[in-house]
């Protein structure tokens, strides 16, 4: 076949489509739609992947995180009923010292939650409240935006100062704004030393204190009123980080550890993460919405294939005594088939570079009403054009067929 | 250059209905024969069957000495964009291709290169004193016009056989004396021209006329020279 022929054959296409504008611009819309939701699915779906994934990374997949839960089942104390009786539950030291004695090959971490609200002078400054030992920064991966971070002599010396993630400090005035300022944890008041950005934090508001220091100041105890009633509760550690040292020991390590932590916790009041298992799981969560943002797009492309087909078998019909002059002047078959195929995958063809530019101003929208930023990628791009060049191959052999087969002196007889 | 032997042509209906019966005819070099006879008499079948375009029941069809009964639907179309012009009685110019591109046509599908394709086109045009109107579309032209750009698409591949079903059919007197001329000059340089007519006056100015009746050869005029 003769690439001048074949560039021929779509320049002809080409013009015969523009001729009859309303005619080709209905065709192409079941196409354009089809990719562009191709597009737009595509994009949704690889931006909420892209964004699950950073998040579960961000957990660090090397650790294992081990953290307190109130008993689902459990009531909590309550002032009326056993007032002297306090609701234990969690992460003990003992924990602590068991799970560092598993073995080598990992290290462990601890972090302290402060059940108190954080303020700005009378501003209420919406943040998680941990106090953390030096090494929990490198557990989770760090990176000091502004002033100064958490020391060992913090730690040691139970210094009444914080680190504070950007979203507190942009409660301040800016990132540099919050360095140096008083704010209020409960009724204690720490100074912000600088400002950092922990991963796994997300958008998350977070005042990390010196571990030594959120107990000092605030106990492991919490006492809440809620409708009236006190609430006793006590939780010996918030959080235990075990890192690993190589990521393929972390399932076995994390087995090891909850069997550990089930001898001492008879009700379900830990909660073990595993952000390796999560990605894990993701993923095939996502191969999953892959497959059946897949078969809708397939679904709404077979639709606008049949659409165009339909109009390509009617335009068949319609130049029946064309195609019995082309092939009185000399056409062969092929020539009449490669002429209506090519008219079919210019169309598609069109419909897939359209349907690209809506998808891209459907993106937008998409990415508004579900909450998920979407990202098209030149796979993406590449894949829309291969699928509308398909679907005009697939849906335009029919109609191309039937126009080759034409008997000649029929066709020119045909009124 | 065409010779009949024996040719037939009977289509399978529930009646098997013969069009054609023992036709033996030869178009030589530089013939101009006029085919006449009513409607109904097989004169299309017969241009049909010439023209490469349908096979007949029995007999052999030769052109140039190559018997096309063993040649292949595509060799046949090939040797067709060779060999014949065919015009119509109602032009059958693509409505959505110019002047110029509707005379190339029959170059598209020999593969002849765009440029070239123009060129012999635009000269084809000019022997019909059609150049001026190149760049219109079909829609924009008169019946004589658009007849004369079907005679320079059937002129533009160099066939030396031109086939033209009743093509003052849809004229008036004085264009269709036009058209006329054009193929008496195409005769004149040496084609053999095959008009397929009812009208008798036509046919009288044609030098040989092949009468049909019935699907048979009812009078040859040379034979009876």
């Amino acid at each position: 076949m003769n690439f001048f022929f074949v560039t021929e054959l779509v320049k002809d296409s080409l013009r015969n489509l523009v001729r009859h504008k309303v005619r080709s611009t209905l065709t192409l819309l079941g196409v354009v739609f089809g990719i562009a939701s191709v597009i737009t699915m595509l994009a949704v779906g690889e931006g909420a992947q892209r964004t699950v994934l950073q998040e579960i990374r961000s957990l660090g997949l090397k650790n294992i995180i081990i953290d307190s839960v109130k008993p689902p089942d459990v009531k909590s104390a309550r002032s009326t009923q056993a007032r002297r009786q306090m609701l234990q539950f969690g992460v003990t030291e003992k924990d602590v010292r068991q799970v560092a004695a598993i073995g080598a090959g990992f290290e462990v971490s601890i972090a302290h939650r402060v059940d108190q609200k954080v303020h700005d002078g009378a501003t209420r400054i919406d943040a998680e409240v941990l106090g953390v030992a030096p090494e929990y920064f490198r557990l989770f991966g760090s990176e000091l935006l502004a002033g100064a971070a958490l020391s060992e002599v913090h730690e040691m010396q139970s210094h009444p100062v914080a680190v504070v993630t950007p979203p507190v400090a942009d409660a301040f005035v800016g990132v540099g704004g919050a360095v140096g300022k008083m704010i209020r944890i409960g009724s204690s008041y720490i100074r912000v030393i600088g400002v950092v950005r922990v991963s796994g934090q997300g958008s998350d508001g977070s005042v990390f204190l010196p571990y030594s220091t959120a107990r000092n100041l605030f106990g492991t105890s919490t006492i809440k009123s809620e409708a009236g009633r006190l609430e006793f509760t006590k939780t010996e550690i918030g959080r235990l980080v075990v890192h690993a040292d190589d990521e393929a020991s972390v399932p076995e390590l994390a087995r090891t550890i909850q069997r550990t932590l089930d001898r001492n916790h008879r009700v379900n009041d830990i909660k073990l993460m595993v952000p390796l298992d999560v990605l894990r799981s993701k993923q095939r969560t996502q191969r999953v919405f892959d497959l059946v943002l897949i078969t809708i797009a397939a679904i709404s492309l077979i639709v606008g294939g049949i659409g165009i087909m339909n109009i390509m078998l009617a335009i068949v019909m319609e130049r029946i005594r064309e195609i019995g002059v082309r092939r009185a002047i000399g056409a062969r078959r092929r020539d009449i088939f490669l002429q209506f195929l090519a008219e079919t995958v210019t169309l598609s063809s069109m419909g897939g570079v359209l349907g690209i530019l809506v998808g891209f101003v459907m993106l937008p929208i998409a990415s508004g009403w579900t909450g998920w930023e979407g990202v098209i990628t030149p796979w993406a791009v590449i894949s829309a054009l291969v699928v509308s060049w398909t679907v005009g191959v697939v849906f335009g052999t029919a109609p191309a067929i039937r126009a080759a087969r034409l008997d000649p002196v029929a066709a020119l007889r045909h009124e | 250059m065409i010779q009949l032997n024996d040719v037939s042509r009977t289509y399978a209906m529930e009646q098997p209905l013969t069009v054609l019966r023992d036709v033996n005819l030869r178009i030589g070099a530089g013939d101009f024969v006029a085919i006449l006879g009513p409607s109904g008499s097989g004169k299309s079948t017969l241009l049909h069957i010439m023209g490469l375009l349908d096979r007949p029941t029995t007999g052999t069809v030769r052109v140039n000495g190559v018997d096309t009964s063993t040649l292949s639907d595509d060799a046949r179309s090939e040797l067709r964009g060779r060999s014949i012009g065919f015009v119509f009685q109602s032009f059958q110019l693509i409505s959505h291709l110019s002047v110029a591109e509707n005379v190339e046509l029959p170059l598209f599908y020999q593969r002849v290169p765009a440029a070239e394709r123009r060129a012999r086109s635009l000269e084809c045009l000019c022997r019909v004193q059609l150049d001026h109107r190149a760049d219109h579309l079909p829609s924009e032209l008169s019946g004589g016009e658009c007849q004369r750009t079907a005679v320079a698409r059937a002129l533009v591949a160099d066939a030396p056989l031109i086939f033209a079903d009743e093509p003052t059919g849809n004229l008036d007197t004085r264009t269709g004396d036009e058209v006329f001329g054009v193929f008496k000059s195409l005769h004149e340089q040496g084609r053999a021209v095959v008009v397929i007519t009812h009208d008798v006056t036509l046919a009288d100015r044609i030098p040989r006329t092949v009468r049909l009746s019935d699907g048979e050869i009812v009078e040859d005029s040379r034979d009876s020279s």
